[in-house]
């Protein structure tokens, strides 16, 4: 009985080190929250406020074999040769000189905030500004000089920072064209040093550069206010969103399905492709409700697909848990079994 | 409680411990433990992500350790809790001792859950560490409470199996059989049947205290929807209580 009773003691002491050990690091994690993972550089850029927020880790992307796959798909549509005139006239390789890219985008719930918005109904968000911040390996000189064969520029020194304003462009003859050049409302774009773009709207690159510069508060901040210390800030690519607000009513949002306060979709690529999606729930209550759905909706899925075996068995890759008032949704799927789904998109009458 | 209780565990916990039953029941409480030992060499040999780590114990949680080691291990030392010793011809010379009969059930079911501990939990935080140890210390100490959640969850479950299989084995002649019908057989065909009758399962409120999931859970999910937690907690308890208290209670009257 003497050696039972060591052994049994043993036991005990080795189950409470090992919760003792899990105690510490879950009090430690709370306490590195506020320091680490240090968020992408290029999240610096990103004000506070915005209702989408993304990042894309391109060095990962393109180093993963995604690449392989997306040459194939240009050279397949004769668009290689567009790459190539991009690469001479920028001097820039998107596949190998851009390191990394956040975005950001605020909606607006009134129309009427906006002109170009005013054939938007009322109440349904649009984009009211947007900004991009890019990473890489830039020659601002010859990409300025690029773009004024192409356009006006005008300059504009804001808080030490000069921003570039492309207002016209010239067809090939070399007459003027009053269309203004990019996406919506003038938008401008700045270099930060010898390895930062910044593009945006005209007042939000401006807000951009107060958020980089550290004069106005940035999306990081809310983002761990939001999502806590399981960050996914330096997964190879993410966005978060705040449903009602971002998604466009483009999300189930019902009586069966209770509302989504925050999402988060993220993506890293190790040797498979590994992806999250994350909800936040209003309550704990909304949570439980809101997994059981999900739960409901992967089992039904998964009843569905038995034909298809690559459908399958991602879909039995899913897990889906429940922490306090955050629901999280994440599956793991080899790169091979993707190929094969988007072969199988791109000519579903194969399968038959 | 009386003094004698824990001296009958104590005895019974040793005796159960150098047995050879429990040479066969530690391969299966250290099969989750040997799966994450292949995880962790797949990830070594670059064959599995290590992104991956909180869904393979998931996993491992939600498909073995939890429904299939922790009531086979339950089963296997619950149900001989009377049958066992009359088999061997112990039994008549127990009652002879100077204790009550309650003491002696009572102190033998306590020893047993002790060995069913014993075995269970020490490889389950093994399990934990094995799967999560390459994730860094952040991921280990975020995924820690729900490693707490399923060590209730399994703790309150076995203690309701023990309950159950130990009534069996104060009551059937094959309580093994009734045990491996009501795992294997009944517990999988009522989670998944309309109606209320998932409800007379452990399973279900075990799958309700588990944050994590598994396919029967998620189809069980379609049906009907997971009990809350405190209802899980109470209704594990007063299965284990009193399946205990009626085994205790037939034990004493029956005749021998």
């Amino acid at each position: 009985m003497k050696k039972s009773r060591w052994i049994l003691t043993l036991a005990i002491g080795a189950v409470v080190a090992g919760l003792g050990i899990g105690a510490i690091a879950y009090v430690g994690s709370s306490g590195v929250e506020a320091q680490s993972p240090a968020p992408p550089a290029t999240m610096e850029w990103m004000p506070a406020g915005a209702s989408v927020v993304g990042h894309v880790d391109l060095t990962s992307l393109f180093n993963s074999p995604f690449r392989e796959a997306w040459e194939q798909a240009l050279e397949a549509r004769g668009s290689s040769g567009e790459l190539a005139e991009f690469r001479e006239t920028t001097g820039l390789d998107p596949l190998n000189d851009f390191y990394r890219l956040s975005f950001a985008v605020v909606t607006s719930d009134d129309p009427s905030d906006s002109d170009s918005n005013a054939s938007a109904p009322r109440g349904r968000p649009t984009p009211e500004n947007w900004g991009v911040s890019i990473q890489g390996a830039f020659d601002a000189p010859s990409l300025l000089t690029k773009l004024r064969e192409f356009a006006d520029v005008e300059t504009e020194d804001y808080q030490g920072t000069t921003i570039y304003y492309p207002v016209r462009r010239w067809d090939d003859a070399g007459d003027e064209d009053a269309a203004p050049v990019g996406i919506g409302d003038k938008p401008a774009l700045a270099f930060l040093g010898s390895d930062t773009l910044v593009m945006g709207d005209r007042h939000y690159i401006r807000q951009m550069l107060d958020t980089g510069q550290g004069r106005a508060p940035s999306a990081v901040a809310a983002l761990n206010q939001n999502w806590g210390e399981d960050t996914f800030l330096n997964d190879t690519f993410w966005i978060s969103a705040a449903p009602e607000q971002g998604f466009g009513g483009v999300l189930p949002q019902g009586g069966q399905i209770p509302p989504i306060q925050s999402l988060a979709i993220s993506g890293r690529l190790d040797a498979d492709v590994a992806l999250r999606a994350r909800g936040l729930a209003a309550n704990l209550d909304s949570a439980i409700k809101l997994a059981e759905v999900v739960r409901g909706f992967v089992a039904l899925g998964s009843l569905q697909q038995g034909g298809n075996a690559d459908i399958r068995s991602v879909l039995d890759s899913v897990q889906i848990d429940q922490f306090e008032n955050a629901v999280e949704l994440s599956l793991s799927v080899p790169y091979e079994t993707l190929e094969r789904l988007s072969a199988h998109a791109d000519n579903p009458a194969d399968d038959n | 409680m009386t003094a004698r209780i824990p001296l009958v565990a104590q005895w019974s916990f040793s005796q159960l411990l150098f047995s050879p039953r429990t040479a066969g029941m530690a391969i299966l409480a250290t099969t989750p433990v040997l799966m994450a030992l292949v995880y962790r060499a797949a990830v070594a040999l670059e064959l599995a992500a290590q992104t991956s780590s909180f869904g393979v114990f998931s996993i491992l949680t939600a498909a073995v350790s939890l429904p299939f080691v922790a009531p086979m291990l339950t089963l296997f030392y619950a149900s001989g809790v009377v049958i066992d010793d009359a088999e061997a011809g112990t039994l008549h010379y127990f009652l002879t001792r100077p204790f009550a009969r309650r003491d002696l059930l009572v102190g033998k079911m306590l020893g047993n859950l002790m060995i069913v501990m014993f075995l269970f939990v020490p490889p389950f935080v093994l399990c934990y560490y094995l799967t999560l140890a390459g994730s860094g210390w952040q991921e280990l100490g975020s995924r820690f409470p729900t490693l707490v959640r399923d060590l209730m969850a399994a703790s309150l479950g076995i203690f309701a199996y023990s309950g159950l299989f130990s009534l069996a084995g104060t009551v059937l002649k094959r309580p093994l059989l009734f045990g491996l019908f009501f795992v294997f057989g009944w517990q999988a065909a009522a989670s998944i049947v309309p109606g209320a009758i998932r409800y007379l399962t452990v399973t279900h409120y075990m799958h309700s205290l588990m944050p994590h999931e598994s396919f029967q859970s998620s189809l069980a999910g379609l049906i009907g929807q997971r009990s809350s937690g405190l209802e899980a907690v109470v209704a594990l308890l007063a299965i284990g209580t009193a399946t205990h208290a009626l085994a205790v209670w037939i034990f004493t009257k029956k005749e021998l």
